[in-house]
């Protein structure tokens, strides 16, 4: 079960910092030397390279 | 707009969009605008926000405000940047790098993690010698880079031609999907270790507003597991 942080944004930082354990270690993804299985999505185009999403 | 905030939001809804799998997640500002960084919170999946303004038609970055937009990504609490460049020619390839590394270390300094992504076009009749090309000057550029970046590129049509990256510790290299398909770019990601992806048009294959959430999650999360496997 993944516990809510807080909704406010200007408190976004503080409260990500205070939960921290809970998201995956960043030294992992960028520096491990080991094969990593997390990716990055990409939700930044318009969905017109998917082929007509909003169709 | 309503229409696409509310099928990026039901992409980061599906049971298989965890932080397990996704370390992180690539936004435009509306998006941030909109809510969705908090809806990534609450998943412990990293923002990532898009902030650069297009492209020149000779593939450079459009002029924007770069510290109006690190400032911005620092006040929404986001992990990191991503700027696209295109690179149509040779010619253009060390303009791009240098105007794309000058971007990259203001984002450094202030604490965030730069995506920087010099992409080269999946049909390009040069595609082999210009990712060659870009990955010896990236190469002349990178090992200086003081902080932590992604570097995003093309899948390379030589597999293992940015292994020198993933031995760095600063750096992680991350491909683009760039209009191959979802089988095609796990299959060219799939030859090249140390790498992961940052699939936008292979994560959202075959994904359509009008579907059932049955549909589109059995989808998605298709899609995220063949990628994960893929990875690394």
């Amino acid at each position: 079960m993944i516990k809510l942080f807080g909704q406010k944004t200007s408190s976004v930082k503080q409260e990500r910092h205070m939960n921290d354990l809970k998201f995956t270690s960043a030294g992992d993804f960028l520096k491990s030397q080991e094969p990593v299985k997390q990716f990055i999505a990409a939700m930044d185009n318009s969905g017109g390279s998917a082929g007509g999403v909003l169709d | 707009m309503e229409r696409i905030h509310e099928f990026r939001l039901r992409m980061m809804s599906a049971p298989e969009f965890i932080s397990d799998n996704i370390f992180g997640a690539i936004l435009y500002k509306d998006s941030v605008e909109r809510g969705a960084v908090d809806v990534l919170d609450k998943k412990c999946i990293r923002s990532i926000i898009k902030i650069d303004e297009g492209c020149e038609p000779d593939g450079t970055l459009k002029p924007f405000d770069i510290d109006g937009m690190i400032q911005y990504t620092l006040d929404h609490g986001c992990y990191g940047t991503k700027m696209r460049s295109v690179v149509k020619s040779e010619s253009i390839m060390v303009p791009i790098v240098k105007q794309q590394m000058m971007y990259a270390e203001k984002i450094a300094a202030a604490g965030l993690v730069p995506i920087i992504e010099p992409e080269v076009p999946i049909d390009h009749p040069f595609k082999e010698k210009i990712e060659s090309d870009l990955s010896i000057y990236l190469e002349s550029r990178l090992t200086k880079f003081q902080g932590d970046c992604i570097l995003k590129v093309t899948p390379p049509e030589k597999p293992g031609l940015y292994d020198y990256f993933t031995k760095l510790k600063n750096v992680k290299v991350v491909f683009l999907s760039g209009g191959y398909s979802t089988k095609e770019a796990c299959k060219r990601l799939s030859r090249n270790s140390g790498v992961s992806a940052s699939f936008s048009r292979a994560l959202s294959e075959g994904l359509k507003y009008p579907q059932s959430d049955k549909e589109f999650n059995d989808l998605i999360d298709s899609n995220i597991r063949k990628i994960v496997l893929a990875s690394g």
